[in-house]
């Protein structure tokens, strides 16, 4: 366990091979081994679950398997002759790990695996786990998820900037105890204040159908309004219709029939960050205009000022706290984490009168979720009426003043 | 600025290396090209004339490319601009003066971006890859002016497959009989700078490059992509079209079989040694033209090919393409 860059990732990726270490050995069944490339990693029976999925997007789900030599018979359960990079998010996970679990290994190491998934996805997976260890394997599990770690790991070993702060055995760390190593300290969880009174309707959605890629109804007429200085909260199992919904309320998705009306601006943090949030090789600078080009602000006589964007961009990032706080750096140098406040200061630096957020923390260690769900707040409180889509439950919970479900296109109230 | 200079370097080396693997001597060669590109006024003079095509299209191509639209339809963009240069002169042999200058190089530029156009619409409409529609096209257009000069645009009683030329009152000026400089030139540092003016400096030119670094994250913010990316197609077009208009109506004044040289392939590796910006066109145009100006005179004194030019610019091209992985590559271990 560990904040986004306290190097588990680095870790990870030099026990895959993909690293080469700078000083120091590894021993792997009392042997000390090397190894240069992530195949003779796996010669040694290393598998590794990525963060980010190692499959080829334009193959399906049995070429995939086939390429990596996983075992076909345990994935009858996946969409064999889908094609990868048509599946929702939560669904490629799912062929990631069948393709890793497949070779058989000794050692499975699981990069955050759990953070794209459902509630009831992520059980099923740590059930998996137990399996895994039950057969023989050893398995090393990264994760943000405390409750995880307690649930399933024998040992509990805590990283800060690269030094192991903290180890614990099954039954010996509480998730207080836990959440303080992390975050080195004690930090502050926002709490959602009470309800704003009654307030104009800001979204009003009335018998929404929308497709999906593919074609097919991901929306199933679905009605429903969010007052200013409201959080709605969309739950359920990935792939349900949420990105589709959360894309035609945005506007940049055609509506089947129905209606949306939205009033004033509205501002959108996007499902997957470095898929369709930022543009990875271009600058912080750039990726911050992504909002800030249409600021009236920033211009003068039409043109983009440099100067201007800079003194505007500046501000972003001292008051998100990205770090490195360097404008011009490739925004592909950041952490996730900081990559996240990069697309959230940029979508919340003028109180929007809507914002869609899709996913918000989704990767993200708990204190920037804590940042990321105070900026979301903060809005709300501003009057901004906002739409939170999530698989995480407890972030639901934690921000939203009503919750509903997305099952197959449909709509039902939970709270 | 010093990776101008190395560049600089790296490019008269390529150069230098080139010539002595075709056998030639080095130190003479390198007089021949030097003394026919840039000693004295008059060399000058046909190196900004050579280079305007250049600078025009790899302009052009990096409006194209820098929004994900891999363009290598110059060469077509730019002959079938010229073709309707032609065509409307054909059509108005009246018409005199700067007045019909101004028509042609219209025409040029419109039909140059129709073109490009028709790649636009199949990609937008029908998903089919730029670059193979772009590159088709070109064959189109070759065949296209193969066929006009020798049929329709042929001036009656002519057996010279070739255009009635322009009358000499609608050419771009020249200042000096003796030179081939023409006003035409002046064109190449204002389109550079808007160009510059409008990738780097405008909300449109800033989605413009957005999308062509990330389309997802521009369709996230509401950028219409497949518009952008048309407009962008259509200007790369336009550019290219203009190409050939300045050719058209500053060196030649009529359409041939063989009328470009493939200066819109050319300019691909034009825009891309000059790293796809508007002022780097402008140095590498520059040296291409010197180098096409001078290569005139070693074939005539040195005894050098003229492919000698080609061989040249792709390895030229090819030597920059990797010392730009290299170093993207340490900048990667450095920041990892």
């Amino acid at each position: 366990m560990g904040e986004n860059g306290a190097g588990k990732s680095t870790l990870a990726n030099i026990l895959s091979g993909s690293l080469a270490p700078t000083s120091g050995e590894l021993i792997l069944n009392g042997e000390a081994i090397r190894f240069s490339s992530t195949a003779e990693a796996r010669d040694y029976g290393i598998d590794i679950v990525h963060q980010h999925f190692m499959l080829v997007p334009a193959f399906t789900v049995r070429e995939n398997l086939l390429l990596f030599g996983a075992d076909l018979n345990k994935a009858r359960d996946l969409p064999l002759d889908a094609v990868v990079g048509e599946l929702s998010v939560g669904e490629q996970q799912r062929v990631e790990i069948a393709r890793a679990l497949g070779s058989g290994g000794a050692l499975v190491l699981f990069d955050e695996p759990t953070a794209v998934l459902t509630l009831e996805e992520s059980d099923a997976l740590l059930e998996r786990l137990r399996q895994l260890r039950a057969e023989g394997r050893a398995v090393v599990l990264i994760t943000h998820r405390v409750e995880e770690a307690l649930a399933v790991a024998d040992r509990i070993t805590v990283l800060r900037a690269g030094e192991v702060v903290g180890s614990y055995g099954a039954g010996e760390a509480t998730a207080e105890e836990l959440e303080r190593q992390i975050a080195g300290g004690q930090f502050d969880r926002p709490t959602r204040s009470s309800e704003s009174g009654v307030a104009e309707d800001r979204l009003i959605v009335e018998d929404l159908f929308v497709l999906a890629d593919r074609g097919h109804l991901a929306v199933n007429g679905v009605s429903f309004h969010v007052r200013a200085g409201e959080v709605l909260g969309i739950g359920g199992v990935d792939g349900n219709g949420q990105v589709e919904l959360a894309e035609a309320l945005v506007g940049i998705r055609p509506v089947e029939s129905g209606s949306i009306r939205r009033s004033g601006r509205v501002a959108y943090i996007p499902p997957d960050r470095n898929r369709d949030g930022l543009a990875l090789t271009m600058s912080v600078l750039d990726n911050l205009l992504i909002a800030g080009h249409r600021k009236p602000a920033l211009r003068r006589a039409g043109l983009l000022l440099p100067w201007l964007a800079r003194l505007w961009a500046e501000g972003i990032v001292r008051r998100f706290s990205v770090r490195p706080p360097y404008l011009d750096r490739p925004v592909v140098t950041l952490s996730g984490g900081n990559r996240q406040k990069v697309v959230v200061g940029r979508e919340l630096d003028e109180t929007p009168d809507v914002l869609i957020a899709v996913y918000p923390t989704r990767g993200l260690d708990v204190r920037s979720q804590a940042d990321v769900h105070r900026s979301i707040l903060d809005a709300r409180a501003a009057g901004c009426a906002v739409v939170v889509v999530s698989a995480d439950w407890d972030e639901l919970n934690a921000i939203s003043d009503r919750v509903f479900v997305l099952s197959r296109g449909q709509w039902r109230e939970e709270r | 600025m010093r990776r101008v200079l190395l560049l600089a370097a790296g490019l008269f080396l390529v150069l230098a290396l080139t010539l002595w693997a075709f056998g030639l001597p080095v130190a003479e060669s390198l007089r021949h090209l030097w003394e026919g590109s840039l000693a004295g006024k008059f060399a000058i003079h046909r190196t900004l004339v050579k280079a305007s095509p250049l600078i025009l299209a790899g302009l052009g191509m990096v409006v194209a490319w820098r929004a994900g639209m891999f363009n290598i339809g110059g060469e077509g963009q730019l002959l079938v601009g010229v073709a309707a240069g032609a065509s409307l002169y054909h059509a108005v042999p009246d018409l005199q003066g700067p007045a019909l200058t101004v028509l042609v190089l219209a025409a040029c530029i419109l039909s140059g971006a129709a073109w490009a156009g028709i790649a636009a619409f199949l990609h937008t409409k029908r998903g089919v890859n730029v670059v193979i529609s772009t590159i088709l096209l070109n064959f189109v257009a070759i065949q296209l002016i193969s066929y006009l000069v020798r049929g329709p645009l042929q001036p009656p009683g002519s057996s010279i497959p070739q255009t009635a030329p322009l009358p000499e009152s609608a050419m771009f000026l020249r200042l000096d009989p003796q030179s081939s400089l023409h006003t035409g030139v002046l064109l190449l540092p204002v389109l550079a700078f808007l160009v510059h003016l409008w990738l780097k400096l405008t909300p449109s030119g800033f989605r413009l490059r957005l999308v062509g670094q990330n389309p997802l994250a521009a369709r996230s913010a509401r950028v219409p992509v497949a518009r952008t990316q048309v407009v962008a197609l259509l200007v790369s077009g336009g550019l290219c079209g203009l190409a050939g208009g300045v050719e058209y109506v500053g060196v030649s004044g009529y359409l041939f079989d063989g009328f470009s040289p493939g200066w819109g392939f050319f300019a691909i590796p034009v825009a891309l040694l000059g790293g796809l910006e508007a002022w780097g066109v402008l140095l590498s145009g520059l040296y291409f033209g010197a180098l096409l100006a001078g290569s005139r005179n070693l074939e005539a004194f040195g005894g050098a090919p003229s492919a000698l030019v080609f061989a040249v610019q792709g390895v030229a091209v090819l030597a920059f393409v990797a010392f730009q992985q290299l170093a993207n590559r340490r900048r990667e271990r450095a920041d990892t």
